[in-house]
C-alpha cells in the first residue's frame, strides 16, 4: 500500500512539474487595431507569447478608435471584462482607474525594477494617478505638420518657424494652385489635436494645468478665445468644408498628393510609405505673442491596462512584460512605424531616419501635452470639438464656442 | 383561484416572464437610472432626483434632436408611405407583366442590405473631394450645387434622411403590394365599367382599401424616425456640431462618449414617452377616421 501511495505521489509530483505554468488559461485582450500593419504585428506577438507559455490561449477582440472609446466603457462596466486592454493616457486613463476598473501596477513594477527601468519614465507618468501606476506605455507619439517636399522645393519654401511664416507659406501655396493644408474635421478627435496645440502655444502652462483639471477647470482666460481665433485664421489655408471628410480621408488625400501639408501623428508614418514623394515634417511653429510653450508637442503615450478584476493577473502581467520587452519594442517600430517607449528599442537598425528624428523631437519636447480629447473630461472635450466644427463653418464665433466649453466645465465641476 | 383561471395564468406565464424580464424590467430600470448620475463603469451612483430631466429642458441639443426627428418623420411619411404607396400601385399593374417583379426586386434590394454597408457607401457617395454626387453635378453643369453634403450643418440632416428613404421605401412598398393584392379585382373592373381612370381608381379604391396598412406603415415609419440611430451615427456622428443629432445619437453620445449614464437614461425615457405618445395619437386619429 505504501508503495502504491509513493508511486501515486511521485506521479502526481511529476505531473505538477511537467505541467505548464499557466494550465489552460484564456487571456482576453481588447485593443483598437483591427487594421494592418498593427493587427498583424499584435497577432504575431501573441503567437510568440502562446508558444512560450503552453496552456495559455490569448483571445483578442478589436475595434477601431472611436468605436473602441464607446465599447470599452460598456465592457468595463459589464461582467465580461477583458483581462488586458488598450488605454489612452491622461484623464481618459484616470477615469478608468478612478472607478476601480484597472489594476494598480505599482507593486508589480516595484518587484521587477529591471522591467520598470527599461521603460522611459516620462512615458509612464501620464498613466500615474496619486502616485500609483495604472497603465504602461506601448507607444510614444506626437503630432507634426507633414509636408510634401517636392511641392515645397518647387516653390522655394522652407519649414516655418512662426505662425506668421506658416500663414505666408500657405498664401504662396494657394497662389500656386495647391491646397496648403488638408484637414478632416469630421473626426472630432482630430479637431481636438489642433485646439490642444493652439492652447499650448498661446496660454501660460499654469493656466492650462488649472483648467485641464476637471476639479478646477473654468476656461475663462481670454487666451482660449485668441487660440480659436488663430485656429480660424489657419482654417483659411485648409481644404473647403473640412467637416465633410474624416482623418483617414485627409491622410489618404495627402498620400495621393492632393494637398501640400497635413497635421499627422508620428504613429502614422507607416501609412506614408505609400506616398510616391519624399516627405518632411516639423513641429507646429510658435505663435507670435503667445505665452505658452513654443516647442511643446501635442501628443501622449498610449498603452495597456490590466483589468482590476481579472482572475488571470499573473498571466496578464507576463503578457505585458512580453509586449513591453526591448525585443518587441524594436519589432514594433520596425514593423508598424510606431515609436516604442522601451529604452534601446529605437536604433538605426530598428527605426527609419524619419522615426529617429521623431523620437528626438518627442524626447526634446520638454513638456509634452496630452491629446486634448484624452486630457480633458469627456463632456468638456465634447463641447470643444462640436463647437469647433461649427466654428469651421462660421456657425459659431470663438467666444460662443468658449461659452459652451465653460458651461460644460462648470457642469463637470458641480457634479464632483 | 378557479382551475380555468389558473390554467390561463400558466399558459400566459412564459410570455409574461419573457416580456417582464426583457421589456418591462429594462424600462423600469431605465427610469430608475435616470434619477442618478453615474459613469458607465462606476460602482457609485449619485442620486440627483429630477436634475437630469430639468437639464433636458434647457439642453439646446435636445431641441435640435427633436427638430431633426420631426423632419425625419415628416419626410419619411411623405416619401416612404406616400411614394411607397404610389410605387406599389404602379408596380401592381398588370401591363408591367414580368417587369413588375423585376422592378419590385430592384426596389427591395436596399432593404436587405446592412445599414452599416449602406452608410459607408453613401459616405463615399457624398465625399466632397472625390464623391460621386458632386462629380455627377459637375458633369451636368451644376457646379454651383456641389458641396460637402455631410459636412455642412444646413445639408447634413437632409443628406442622412435621403439615405434612409433610399433604403426603406422598398420595404413599405412591399407592405402595400401585399395589401393591394388583397383587394377584390371586381372593384377595379366595376370602376373600369363606370369609366374611372387609373388615378380615380387609386384614390377611390386602392387608398381606402389599404387604410389598415396605411396605419401600420405610418406608425412604423414615424416611430422608426423617433429612434433612428445608425444612419446619422455612421454618416455624420451627429455633426457638424450637433446639426444632424437625433434623439438616439444624443442618448448614445451622452452615455458612451460623455459618460453621463444617468442623463442618457433620462433621454431614453423621453424617447419612450414620445414614441408611445405618437403611436397612440396616430392610432386614435386613424381609429376615428375609420
Amino acid at each position: 500500500m505504501k508503495k502504491l501511495i509513493r508511486s501515486v505521489s511521485a506521479l502526481a509530483l511529476a505531473a505538477l512539474v511537467a505541467a505548464p505554468a499557466f494550465a489552460d488559461t484564456e487571456l482576453k485582450v481588447f485593443h483598437r487595431w483591427p487594421n494592418a500593419p498593427f493587427k498583424t504585428y499584435i497577432d504575431s506577438v501573441i503567437a510568440d507569447f502562446e508558444a512560450a507559455n503552453p496552456g495559455v490561449k490569448v483571445v483578442t477582440d478589436q475595434v477601431l478608435n472611436d468605436a473602441y472609446k464607446d465599447k470599452i466603457r460598456v465592457v468595463l462596466g459589464s461582467s465580461n471584462q477583458p483581462d488586458v486592454f488598450f488605454s489612452w493616457s491622461g484623464e481618459w486613463a484616470h477615469n478608468i482607474s478612478r472607478n476601480g476598473r484597472s489594476m494598480d501596477l505599482t507593486p508589480v513594477l516595484e518587484s521587477n525594477p529591471a522591467w520598470r527601468d527599461s521603460i522611459i519614465p516620462a512615458q509612464i507618468e501620464p498613466f500615474t494617478r496619486d502616485g500609483k501606476v495604472y497603465g504602461l506605455p506601448w507607444q510614444m507619439d506626437g503630432k507634426a505638420i507633414f509636408y510634401n517636399k517636392p511641392v515645397f522645393e518647387s516653390l522655394g519654401l522652407s519649414e516655418p518657424t512662426s505662425f506668421g511664416e506658416l500663414m505666408a507659406l500657405c498664401a504662396k501655396l494657394k497662389e500656386a494652385g495647391h491646397t496648403p493644408l488638408l484637414f478632416g474635421a469630421k473626426s472630432a478627435w482630430a479637431v481636438s489635436h489642433y485646439i490642444g496645440t493652439f492652447n499650448e502655444r498661446i496660454l501660460p502652462p499654469e493656466v492650462l494645468a488649472k483648467d485641464y483639471d476637471r476639479k478646477t477647470g473654468e476656461f475663462t482666460h481670454p487666451g482660449y478665445v485668441t487660440a480659436l481665433e488663430k485656429f480660424a485664421e489657419l482654417a483659411t489655408c485648409m481644404n473647403p468644408a473640412p467637416n465633410g471628410i474624416d482623418h483617414e480621408a485627409e491622410r489618404n488625400a495627402f498620400i495621393a498628393g492632393r494637398g501640400a501639408m497635413s497635421y499627422l501623428q508620428y504613429a502614422e508614418m507607416g501609412f506614408l510609405k505609400k506616398a510616391e514623394f519624399p516627405y518632411g515634417f516639423f513641429i507646429f511653429p510658435q505663435i507670435e505673442g503667445g505665452e505658452g510653450n513654443p516647442t511643446s508637442l501635442q501628443g501622449a503615450p498610449q498603452g495597456w491596462m490590466i483589468s482590476a478584476d481579472t482572475p488571470n493577473k499573473d498571466v496578464a502581467v507576463k503578457f505585458l512584460q512580453h509586449l513591453l520587452s526591448p525585443e518587441m519594442g524594436a519589432r514594433l517600430t520596425s514593423e508598424t512605424g510606431i515609436i516604442s517607449p522601451i529604452k534601446g528599442a529605437i536604433t538605426p537598425a530598428s527605426a527609419t531616419p524619419a522615426q529617429l528624428v521623431a523620437f528626438e523631437q518627442i524626447m526634446n519636447a520638454g513638456d509634452p501635452y496630452l491629446w486634448l480629447d484624452t486630457a480633458l473630461d469627456a463632456q468638456v472635450a465634447d463641447a470643444y470639438m462640436k463647437g469647433v466644427q461649427l466654428l469651421l463653418e462660421g456657425q459659431k464665433t470663438p467666444a460662443e464656442v468658449m461659452a459652451d466649453v465653460q458651461a460644460a466645465a462648470k457642469r463637470v465641476r458641480e457634479s464632483l | 383561484m378557479p382551475a380555468r383561471a389558473l390554467d390561463l395564468w400558466l399558459y400566459a406565464a412564459p410570455f409574461l416572464i419573457v416580456v417582464g424580464v426583457f421589456v418591462f424590467y429594462p424600462l423600469a430600470a431605465n427610469v430608475w437610472f435616470s434619477f442618478y448620475s453615474f459613469s458607465a463603469f462606476s460602482q457609485e451612483m449619485k442620486l440627483v432626483g429630477l436634475e437630469n430631466y430639468r437639464r433636458l429642458g434647457t439642453d439646446p441639443v435636445m431641441l435640435t434632436a427633436f427638430i431633426n426627428v420631426g423632419l425625419y418623420a415628416a419626410i419619411s411619411v411623405l416619401v416612404q408611405v406616400g411614394f411607397g404607396l404610389v410605387l406599389a400601385a404602379v408596380l401592381s399593374q398588370a401591363f408591367l407583366g414580368r417587369w413588375g417583379g423585376v422592378l419590385r426586386t430592384l426596389f427591395f434590394v436596399p432593404v436587405v442590405m446592412s445599414i452599416t454597408v449602406i452608410a459607408f457607401v453613401f459616405t463615399f457617395f457624398y465625399d466632397p473631394m472625390t464623391g460621386l454626387l458632386n462629380m455627377m453635378l459637375e458633369e451636368v453643369g451644376m457646379r454651383s450645387w456641389t458641396r460637402a453634403w455631410l459636412g455642412q450643418s444646413s445639408t447634413a440632416i437632409y443628406a442622412v434622411i435621403a439615405v434612409s428613404q433610399w433604403q426603406s421605401v422598398g420595404y413599405v412598398m412591399m407592405l402595400f403590394i401585399v395589401a393591394i393584392q388583397g383587394i377584390p379585382r371586381d372593384l377595379y373592373e366595376a370602376a373600369d365599367l363606370d369609366g374611372a381612370g387609373p388615378v380615380a381608381q387609386f384614390f377611390h379604391i386602392t387608398v381606402p382599401q389599404v387604410r389598415d396598412m396605411l396605419v401600420v406603415a405610418t406608425v412604423v415609419t414615424v416611430t422608426g424616425s423617433l429612434t433612428v440611430f445608425s444612419e446619422p451615427y455612421i454618416l455624420t456622428g451627429g455633426g457638424p456640431g450637433h446639426s444632424s443629432t437625433t434623439l438616439a445619437t444624443h442618448m448614445y453620445r451622452s452615455a458612451f462618449f460623455r459618460d453621463e449614464m444617468g442623463y442618457a437614461a433620462a433621454i431614453a425615457s423621453v424617447i419612450f414617452v414620445a414614441t408611445m405618445a405618437v403611436s397612440l395619437l396616430q392610432l386614435r386619429i386613424f381609429g376615428k377616421a375609420r
